[in-house]
């Protein structure tokens, strides 16, 4: 199956202490991820911990769903197992970041779900998190952009926006169109005709990302 | 509670969290919280926390995960205070 997610939280759209509140957060993680994070907490405070889970999750769930239409996404079923790499949030991308690969996301997150196992890759900037699943993180492109409105009309257009450009570099020859499918997650079209190429949105707050997957060129 | 005042004391519960404000006035039981209201997905545990101090139930995970739409909200709301 060849599938790409890809999951983006703006950290200053958190509730930091709502985060902790012993309420909020077992709605997302297990008994065993909290578990997990006495090993972290002397590196992360528990809210980033929190967030930077439910991103791993999130992505999973949107690399699935775009096989699965059916799928719910239930956070707290989607098991995160090791956590490693480098976690000071002190990377900053600035207001707009475009890469292939991921030596940027600087950690790796394995989960199991359905006895099914996934990798993922984060990275935590001043301003957010975000995390990318896909087949081969080598042939991965993906952008993190800061924007000036944070309602929904602004963020779907932006990250489209975004998107298509990005594509566009490799289509110069073809304009490129994005629609969404019925499921809900973004398709590739060139006129009438859908392209192989998985494509996956994320936005949150001030903050969009694009992921795709392409053939090496 | 009917369902119909569920439905109004939810739509409290949902304004936060959506900018659509004309369709939050026009919900129904159909309504996707995502696909219709804008909803992030990221507030998505925020309502439920929401929906657990207005109504003082516990929603477990099981039925977190059904609530995708205003219908299926009015449903788990309902067995929960159901269940109090």
């Amino acid at each position: 199956m060849i599938s790409v997610g890809n999951d983006i939280v703006d950290l200053h759209a958190i509730d930091q202490s709502r985060t902790s509140d012993p309420r909020f957060y077992p709605k997302i993680l297990s008994a065993t991820e909290q578990q997990l994070y006495q090993r972290f907490a002397a590196r992360l405070p528990m809210w980033l911990w929190v967030w930077l889970l439910w991103s791993a999750k999130e992505a999973v769930y949107k690399y699935l769903k775009r096989h699965e239409p059916t799928l719910v996404f239930s956070p707290a079923k989607i098991v995160i197992t090791e956590i490693t790499g480098e976690f000071t949030p002190t990377t900053s991308f600035g207001e707009m970041v475009s890469q292939i690969g991921a030596s940027q996301l600087s950690i790796t997150i394995l989960s199991t779900f359905q006895n099914r196992q996934f990798t993922t890759r984060s990275c935590i900037s001043n301003n957010c998190i975000a995390t990318f699943l896909t087949d081969d993180f080598d042939r991965l492109h993906w952008g993190i952009e800061q924007i000036a409105h944070d309602d929904y009309k602004s963020q779907s257009a932006a990250v489209r926006a975004f998107a298509t450009k990005n594509l566009s570099t490799y289509f110069t020859s073809r304009p490129i169109t994005i629609k969404k499918s019925t499921i809900g997650y973004p398709e590739v079209y060139f006129g009438d005709s859908p392209l192989p190429i998985p494509l996956s949105f994320a936005h949150h707050g001030n903050y969009v990302s694009y992921a795709f997957l392409l053939e090496r060129y | 509670m009917t369902r119909q005042e569920i439905l109004d004391e939810l739509k409290k519960v949902l304004n936060p969290y959506t900018t659509d404000k004309e369709a939050l006035a026009g919900i129904t039981e159909d309504t996707d919280l995502i696909k219709d209201l804008k909803i992030n997905s990221a507030n998505l545990v925020d309502i439920i926390i929401d929906a657990e101090s207005k109504y003082d139930i516990e929603i477990d995970y099981d039925s977190a995960d059904r609530m995708t739409n205003v219908g299926s909200c009015i449903d788990v709301i309902s067995e929960k205070m159901g269940q109090a």
